[in-house]
């Protein structure tokens, strides 16, 4: 499937946050029952590649924001390995951190909250600017070349004429305009990766593919590796070379954006692929379909959660197999796989029907 | 796409009710933001029609007043929002007409729930964390009828619930024991609690997965079918409303630029905004086809400048869309039940013909 090493790669990531009393640690203390783990991301394995953007498609608590916060190192993961290049990226310390968010920037969902409201766009940049290349260029980055450099950053996400764009306040600008600012300071690291969490959901519908084609523009002319973090599967298949579905902190589904949406494996992918709205659908048949797939109940606890695969209570499919035990990611074609058990070879797998065509 | 045959369980779309029976009608509606000297224009003179059984949907970008036009077709815009001019007629189902705008206040808080209920645009926000959720459903229930015994509202509250498809015992739970979708449902059941003629829904599901969005959407759409309400829709996704809505008024810079039955929106856009709104949706089923956006941003409303406020982002526009605010009127082939406010549109005023896309 890797036709290189990956510059960013996760095998196996795992996240558990505690819940409950906090310092518990297993026992009952005072009384209260011991902590329990929401394990939010479960196994999770990721490959970002050189010019290529990687989306990720889950609904709100399906840990898929988790996972760009763990890729970036901004909380600590429980298990697993990040590998950066093919080396074991696990940062420790200040330093490490910071040579590590230089080759991997992140973009947050609301550029509203994400920019700095009392500190012109200048400061913004300048301040990325001097963090991330102060050790290349010796001595601070300072008079003409720092004007260039901001120049060239603004003009990189079509701000133009950059003039304009630098000394003014985040509150000036429209929500586009910040979260191209957004996309600037990551640039400002000359990133290999960037990590975008559902970079344009809080934009307005119509300037949403402006942001989206601009970094499908970073992504092919700088050739930077993108996550792209979305619930928005549409877009997903617009924008990704690759799409992985994810269902209460696992992998469901693997594959090319295209194939992932048009004939979806995984039962629950099919759910998701069927709920969306679909203005073509004049019949109702995506409607007809969504009841069909049993859409009854919704995404399990994660708080200790039983043993199976975790979408069997809502599967349409799901047999004791599915209630048992854990399916891992069944490669069902060449650069397509799914974690479900109707692709396994087993005598007692559940039915999932013919691969739509 | 789907593994199952559908063609013996696909619904049919119940038909528009027929446009001589408004049960909801916004005449001219002007509203300003800030009582100074130079307030915000946010409204001008929007004018729009709600049939009986009907479900319109409202679309627009952010800002582009469609919450707006709900909460002052309802008295509950608050400071500094100011009503400033217009009529808001609604029909009971008694047949007797009433200005919503010119009631007194306790006609108003009666009509309130009673005629008219919103589900409110966050779930999370809109109940009250501290109490249950049986005593927010019979709170409304006892205030707008007194006389209920408190049995009787609770047996209501219960049944009310199950028309939402949440079991019964859900009663004493808090709304924070209760996951998002089964929140918005404890809304919708809430705004039904007194059958009212209207329900307006403020992006009902914009906090939720599409998986739920589907459910809870279709389930106020059989609801409707069987207690007859009308329903107001609004939503920044096109896509969506082109699925579920009868009709769709498209809202830009606070005024109604095109109505029409959904599928002629979808199919024949006749506003070159709403065009590029659905050229800004990449399609998930069928073909992948090129996506155009629009340029630009949504105008600022406190500087808007004269003419079509769309123009500075047209990729048609024409000297006179600079100059002259263009008013929502017949569409350029003369189409029954469809306005649309373009100069395209204006006869005498296009060059030529209309741009190939408007056109279709």
């Amino acid at each position: 499937m890797s036709q290189s090493t990956p510059v960013l790669a996760a095998h196996g990531l795992t996240k558990h946050f505690r819940a409950g009393h906090f310092r518990a640690g297993g026992r009952r203390v005072n009384g209260r029952p011991p902590a329990r783990a929401i394990h939010a991301v479960d196994g999770v394995d990721l490959e970002l590649h050189r010019g290529q953007v990687l989306a990720v498609v889950g609904e709100s608590g399906s840990g898929k924001s988790t996972v760009a916060r763990l890729l970036a190192q901004l909380i600590p993961f429980t298990g697993g390995q990040v590998l950066l290049d093919g080396t074991d990226a696990r940062v420790r310390g200040r330093r490490a951190f910071r040579a590590y968010v230089r080759r991997v920037q992140m973009i947050f969902q609301d550029p509203f909250a994400s920019l700095n409201p009392v500190h012109p766009v200048r400061y913004t940049l300048t301040r990325a600017l001097r963090l991330h290349r102060r050790q290349t260029e010796g001595g601070k980055l300072r008079g003409a070349e720092l004007e260039a450099a901001l120049t060239e950053l603004l003009e990189r996400v079509h701000l133009t004429p950059a003039a304009r764009y630098v000394d003014s306040y985040p509150h000036e600008l429209s929500g586009g305009q910040r979260q191209r600012i957004a996309i600037a300071r990551a640039l400002a690291a000359e990133p290999e990766v960037l990590l975008a969490d559902e970079p344009v959901s809080m934009l307005d519908v119509s300037i949403r593919l402006g942001i989206l084609n601009l970094l499908a523009d970073l992504r092919d002319r700088l050739g930077i590796a993108i996550l792209y973090i979305t619930h928005d599967i549409a877009s997903a298949r617009y924008f990704a070379d690759r799409t992985t579905v994810l269902y209460a902190g696992q992998v469901m589904e693997n594959g090319d954006s295209e194939s992932v949406t048009q004939e979806p494996l995984h039962p629950y992918t099919r759910l998701l692929v069927a709920s969306a709205p679909d203005p073509d659908d004049l019949a109702g048949a995506g409607a007809a379909a969504v009841r069909d797939q049993g859409t009854g109940g919704e995404p399990p606890s994660l708080v200790d959660p039983p043993p199976g695969c975790r979408f069997a209570p809502r599967c349409p499919y799901a047999r004791d197999l599915c209630r048992s035990e854990t399916p891992a990611l069944i490669e069902v074609a060449p650069g397509r796989s799914a974690a479900c058990w109707g692709y396994s070879d087993r005598d007692d797998r559940p039915d999932v029907g013919e691969v739509a065509a | 796409m789907s593994p199952t045959d559908t063609s013996t369980q696909t619904s049919t779309p119940t038909p528009a009710a027929t446009p001589s029976d408004p049960v909801l009608e916004i005449r001219n509606l002007s509203v300003d933001y800030g009582f100074g000297d130079d307030p915000t224009h946010v409204l001008r003179e929007v004018s729009l029609t709600l049939n009986r059984g009907e479900v319109l949907g409202l679309a627009g970008e952010s800002g582009c007043g469609k919450s707006t036009l709900a909460y002052a077709a309802t008295r509950l815009l608050p400071p500094p929002g100011l009503i400033t001019g217009g009529e808001v007629w609604l029909t009971g189902r008694d047949g007797k007409r009433a200005d919503l705008l010119a009631l007194s206040d306790a006609e108003l808080r009666a009509a309130r729930w009673r005629d008219i209920a919103i589900v409110f645009q966050g779930a999370m926000s809109s109940l009250n964390p501290v109490y249950r959720i049986e005593r927010q459903l019979i709170d409304g229930i006892l205030a707008h009828r007194p006389r209920t015994r408190r049995a009787e509202a609770r047996e209501r509250a219960a049944e009310l619930l199950r028309l939402v498809g949440i079991s019964a015992d859900r009663l004493r739970s808090y709304p924070h024991q209760l996951s998002g979708g089964m929140r918005q449902r404890v809304m919708i059941a809430m705004a039904l609690a007194l059958e009212p003629q209207v329900l307006i829904m403020d992006e009902p599901t914009t906090a939720l997965d599409v998986v739920m969005q589907r459910q809870i959407l279709e389930q106020v759409m059989e609801l409707r079918e069987r207690l007859g309400f009308s329903v107001v829709l609004i939503t920044h996704d096109v896509s969506l409303l082109v699925e579920v809505a009868d009709r769709i008024a498209v809202m830009y810079a606070g005024e109604i630029v095109e109505t029409a039955v959904a599928r002629d929106v979808y199919a024949k856009p006749r506003h070159p905004y709403s065009a590029g709104l659905l050229g800004s949706f990449p399609p998930l089923h069928g073909p992948r086809r090129e996506l155009t956006g629009i340029p630009g941003a949504p105008p600022d409303l406190s500087k808007r400048p004269p003419g079509c406020p769309f123009a500075p982002r047209c990729p048609h526009a024409m000297d006179v869309c600079r100059v002259e605010l263009p008013v929502l009127g017949r569409t350029a082939q003369a189409e029954e039940g469809r306005l649309v406010a373009c100069h395209l549109h204006t006869s005498g005023l296009v060059d030529g013909e209309l741009p190939e896309l408007l056109a279709r």
